[in-house]
């Protein structure tokens, strides 16, 4: 069995304020195992701890108990962080030309000469700053920003991706770039981990998500796994009384909830009843829905907040 | 070696104005006391910029780790395969870089308009060498206290640490030049007269130098230890 490529084991992160004498605990027992050659959904509310998690995994932060291990290393390790790509949220440069800036970080990670040129070269032709490549980066936009946020992030040709909401300031056109790249590294035997607080970005693309809810990983599986109330289903049908069937009419459809047992039942009906059945779909539970079911089994507003 | 150079180049980089404005200011300078060339007025800018380099020297680095943590921009350095010492010493090497480019100008322009006014200039070089030596110690000193304080406080601190003795001798009580350099040294710079130097200016001086690596080890096993993210909102 290969060794995971992040793992958090029970950690607790506690920021203490010195003025206010009051600590809020952003993780708390928290424990997740993400696999390597897995897109991994880190899903969760704003305060959830999500950036709190990734700053400790790449050792910006000490967590206040507990351990975990990045690519096989303890989170801070320096040499593990140069096989790792990391695009910060609400991310900020140095007033210099993006393809100067991308280099740099590069050569950070111990790349140089030609190599290090071709590689900024081709990214920021995927990421389309090629043309902007020369402008200061201090002039940029936030979407821009986010561009060489991600080229600076790819330049060493991560095995781990790690990104902090990477496409909240991005056009849809930007959305869709960011979903190439992504599936690209995957298939090239990578991992990424990418938080965001959108279902829309995760589904499309993750094999696997959490969602986390006040600093604890409230739940692990496939976004199907998460998502689909798999007992209950929505039948589409046309052609019959809406009011017979308790249906509700939209866009020239009545559509049935019924539960999975009572489904072939229906189905019966409304062909006696001389309708059509149109389809017959698993009930999707929205992400809202599934934070506003999860933060209320897990108690109470966001984060704790408590006087010592 | 390399993330400490490239460190320190974009150091020096987003500080260029401030470089740009001190150069321009020892130009200005000059030109004015190029005028006159007389020998009180020559001793008067070597030692007024004496004091601005170790002016310099502080307030370049006491802020840069603030700033750098409260922009956010450090996130995207650390997240590098370096190591955070190695991130402080870039950050040293690039103020030392300024306020070296800046000694260099005034030695320069010094041993000019000591040549004007027919002045010794033997012992100049010595004194500037001196002078940059102190100015690293300030600049390591402002860069250990400003990895555990804020600038408000890391700066009165860095102050006390480099200047204790200036206050103590009002009162009779005369440290060792050895632990405070970089007192002796204005002390030196005040009563500069383009005299050789003795002994006692090259044990300054080593003691500087010690003082620096000192406490740039001290700031490295602190700064190992810290959280350096900022609340965003
Ligand atoms: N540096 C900090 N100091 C104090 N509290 C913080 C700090 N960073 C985050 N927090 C708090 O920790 C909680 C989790 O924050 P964060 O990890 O940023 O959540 P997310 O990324 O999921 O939005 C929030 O309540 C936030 O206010
Ligand atoms: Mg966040």
């Amino acid at each position: 069995m290969t060794s995971p490529a992040l793992e958090f084991d029970n950690i607790t992160k506690q920021y203490r304020s010195f003025f206010h004498n009051e600590s809020v605990k952003a993780l708390d027992g928290f424990s997740l195992r993400v696999e390597q050659g897995e897109i991994f959904g880190f899903l969760g509310p704003n305060g959830a701890g999500k950036t709190t998690a990734i700053h400790i995994a790449l050792g910006f932060m000490f967590p206040s108990s507990g351990r975990g291990l990045m690519l096989g290393r303890p989170f801070g390790h320096a040499a593990t962080r140069r096989r790792v790509g990391f695009l910060a949220e609400n991310v900020a440069f140095y007033h210099r030309p993006a393809g100067r800036l991308v280099r740099f970080y590069g050569a950070l990670n111990g790349m140089h000469g030609p190599q290090l040129r071709s590689c900024t070269a081709e990214l920021l032709k995927e990421l389309e700053l090629s043309e902007v490549a020369g402008r200061n980066a201090s002039k940029f936009s936030r979407g821009m920003l986010q561009r060489v946020g991600l080229a600076q992030a790819l330049v060493n040709d991560p095995e781990l991706l790690i990104l902090d909401e990477p496409t909240s300031a991005l056009d849809p056109l930007g959305r869709i770039t960011v979903r190439e790249i992504l599936l690209k590294a995957r298939n090239a035997g990578k991992t990424v981990f990418l938080s965001s607080h959108l279902l829309s970005e995760v589904e499309q693309i993750c094999d696997r998500m959490a969602i986390v809810i006040k600093g604890r990983v409230a739940r692990v599986g496939t976004v199907s796994e998460l998502l689909e109330a798999q007992n209950r289903f929505v039948i589409t049908a046309r052609g019959i009384d809406e009011l017979l069937f308790e249906g509700t009419r939209q866009n020239g459809f009545i559509k049935i909830t019924v539960p999975a047992l009572g489904q072939r039942q229906a189905i019966e009906k409304i062909w006696l009843a001389g309708g059509e059945v149109i389809a017959v779909n698993p009930i999707r539970r929205t992400l809202e829905d599934l934070f506003v079911e999860l933060a209320h089994k897990n108690g109470g507003p966001h984060t704790e907040k408590r006087r010592q | 070696m390399r993330p400490i150079l490239l460190l320190a180049a974009n150091f020096v980089r987003s500080q260029w104005t401030v470089l740009t404005i001190m150069l321009v200011y020892v130009v200005a300078m000059l030109g004015f006391i190029g005028l006159h060339e007389q020998r009180a007025e020559v001793l008067f800018f070597i030692r007024q910029l004496s004091f601005y380099a170790i002016f310099l020297a502080t307030m370049l680095t006491i802020p840069v780790i603030q700033n750098e943590r409260k922009s956010r921009r450090i996130l995207a350095v650390l997240s590098k395969g370096i190591h955070r010492w190695q991130y402080l010493a870039g950050l040293l090497l690039g103020a030392l870089l300024i306020v070296g480019a800046f000694c260099l100008a005034v030695t320069l322009a010094t041993w000019w308009l000591a040549r004007q006014a027919s002045l010794p200039t033997a012992g100049l070089g010595a004194y500037m060498l001196v002078l940059f030596l102190g100015c690293a110690a300030c600049a390591a000193v402002s860069l250990f206290s400003s990895v555990f304080l804020h600038p408000f406080v890391a700066l009165p601190a860095a102050i006390i640490i480099l200047f204790l003795p200036l206050a103590l001798e009002l009162r009779g009580v005369y440290p060792s030049s050895l632990l405070f350099p970089v007192s002796a040294i204005t002390h030196v710079a005040s009563d500069y007269t383009f005299q050789p130097p003795g002994t006692g200016l090259w044990r300054i001086g080593a003691a500087a130098a010690v003082q620096v690596i000192v406490f740039l080890a001290l700031a490295a096993v602190i700064f190992a230890h810290r959280d350096i993210t900022v609340t965003s909102e």
